[in-house]
């Protein structure tokens, strides 16, 4: 069990919420939107090891489609899941190449798909607003304004919360042992009775629905939306945040996340050499972490728990729960 | 009525006869035994039952239903398992959850496997199984970690999860020192006096011979022989073909 402690994980995020100041309560929104297709885009390449280069097509999609409802007088909190399952369909759909074609291939075959999205997003300027883009609201319940920077930032905390707790679920569940089954070895998979049909497009859809939700509530916390922010450059940003982080793991895009959010911002009193130091960053944990940031969390965790019992139990890389 | 029927199987590699035209039946209950030169199109005939290839042309029939056209995990939650003459093991997976992975696809639907969790009758079986395959103490450990051998026994552990009713073994005794061998024999003949099929790939005569009452002999794509052990020893053409002359 324990598929819901992580949830606790961000109750400390709760409590400090109202003593930070703006630009760090802005920080976090962010870093908590991210942190959403993040842990699809872990499911999908992560456990069931399927390269996607679209997860910021899903997150434009989720975007647009919350922007583009609630711009029609729906409300927020149908318009957002509704925005998640649009994306969801389109994942579903494009996990049918993923049964034919592999690594390198799939990876262009998801890229093409991300390029799509974005022509598409722009030149279909009566839906999309085209290169202008679209300027999306944020929500009330009832009578309820929750469009100050605080309230919307624990609309997103709230919705962050289920996303980790469902995550979990779905990665402790014989899903998640199917998937994991898949990225180790399809033959054997397929002969114990996987339907890798079934898993590959059930991994892509799950990656895109949380980055369709994700992507709604991105919309609503910057008020404006365009084409460029669900770009190819932001695939390539949620690749960093799943590998640096750790593939495969839970833990992996929680820490992936830090780094594509919080740590340029920590890294911007460099001024222009910023992008320099960020880079080799990246560079030097992916060569000697290849297995990303959980290894550093992973020993820390091992001597804690050696300094408290006296035991070393090493965490195996690839346990379902952590 | 047999089990599995195999009508006229052929499976070309361009001009490469691999498999030429097999006829085949298998009983239920049968310990059918099935040897050959290397490349005389055993493991391709495994490939084709199973679904990893698709025949160039003919019939495979299991429990009268056709087999072709099926993927592999169709035909696997049909009732037929089968374990690989080169290792497919999840290395990752503690050898505990590579056993429920095997059995997993062979209850419930899609939904009830993200709905439940607990699964206390393969969980059950799967500490009979690796009780039994001595594997018991490594069962936390990682597939990848083990010996050869014991992926081997993990292997056919994880065919027998499924609850089959056919299973093909492809070459289970290569690699696996001779005291297990002895016990996994023993523990085919127990499946096999309650009633589960099994065709056995295998090159070690020895073991293969005091297992099975019938078995093929394929060269070349074609079976060349069939009859009881001691029939295929004294059979010349069977000589021939592993000899040479």
């Amino acid at each position: 069990m324990g598929w819901w402690r992580w949830g606790f994980l961000l109750l400390p995020l709760a409590v400090v919420a109202p003593f930070l100041s703006d630009y760090r309560l802005y920080l976090l929104s962010w870093a908590l939107v991210f942190l959403i297709p993040g842990i699809g885009l872990n499911i999908t390449l992560g456990y069931a090891g399927q390269i996607s280069l679209a997860q910021a097509a899903f997150f434009g999609l989720g975007a647009y489609t919350t922007a583009i409802l609630t711009l029609h007088d729906w409300p927020f909190w149908l318009a957002l899941p509704v925005g998640g399952l649009l994306a969801g369909v389109c994942g579903f759909i494009l996990g049918f190449p993923a049964l034919r074609v592999k690594d390198h291939y799939l990876a262009m075959v998801t890229l093409g798909f991300n390029i799509v999205i974005f022509v598409f997003l722009r030149n279909w300027r009566e839906l999309t607003g085209g290169v202008n883009g679209l300027t999306p609201p944020r929500p009330t319940l009832g009578a309820l304004d929750l469009s100050g920077d605080l309230s919307f930032y624990y609309v997103i905390l709230v919705v962050a919360g289920v996303t980790v707790v469902s995550a979990q679920w779905v990665v402790q569940s014989q899903w998640g042992r199917a998937f994991r089954a898949i990225r180790e070895n399809e033959i054997a998979a397929a002969a114990h009775g996987v339907s890798l049909r079934n898993y590959k497009t059930l991994a892509f859809a799950l990656g895109a629905l949380y980055a369709g939700i994700g992507g709604g509530l991105f919309g609503a916390l910057l008020g404006y939306i365009d084409p460029e922010a669900f770009s190819l450059a932001r695939s390539l940003e949620f690749l960093i945040l799943v590998v640096v982080g750790g593939l495969g793991r839970f833990a992996g895009p929680f820490l992936g996340t830090l780094v594509v959010t919080v740590l340029p911002e920590a890294l911007r009193a460099f001024g222009s050499l910023y992008l320099v130091i960020y880079a080799a960053l990246v560079l030097i944990i992916m060569l000697f972490l290849r297995q990303g940031l959980v290894l550093v969390l992973d020993g820390l965790l091992a001597v804690g728990r050696w300094l408290l019992k006296g035991s070393y139990r090493a965490v195996r890389y690839g346990t379902p729960g952590d | 009525m047999a089990l599995l029927e195999i009508k006229q199987l052929k499976k070309y590699f361009y001009d490469i006869h691999a498999v030429d035209g097999v006829d085949l039946e298998v009983q239920p209950g049968e310990l059918l035994g099935l040897i050959g030169p290397n490349g005389s199109g055993k493991t391709t005939l495994f490939d084709c039952i199973t679904g990893m290839q698709r025949p160039t042309a003919g019939q495979v029939v299991f429990n009268r239903r056709t087999l072709i056209g099926l993927t592999p995990d169709q035909i696997a939650r049909q009732g037929i398992s089968r374990t690989f003459q080169v290792l497919q093991i999840f290395p990752e997976m503690s050898v505990r959850e590579s056993m429920l992975m095997a059995a997993q696809e062979f209850q419930g639907t899609l939904l009830t496997r993200l709905l439940h969790r607990r699964e206390d009758a393969a969980v059950a079986r799967a500490e009979h199984l690796l009780r039994m395959l001595g594997l018991w103490h490594m069962r936390a450990e990682s597939a990848g970690n083990l010996s050869y051998g014991q992926q081997k026994l993990l292997d056919f552990g994880m065919a027998l999860m499924g609850q089959p009713s056919l299973v093909l073994l492809d070459e289970p005794a290569s690699g696996v020192n001779p005291t297990i061998i002895g016990s996994m024999g023993q523990y085919i003949l127990d499946l096999n006096a309650q009633g589960l099929t099994f065709v056995i790939i295998e090159h070690n005569m020895d073991f293969l011979m005091s297992l099975c009452r019938r078995v093929v002999v394929l060269n070349q794509g074609t079976q060349i022989a069939t009859g009881t052990p001691a029939e295929i020893r004294a059979n010349p053409a069977v000589l021939r073909a592993y000899f040479g002359g």
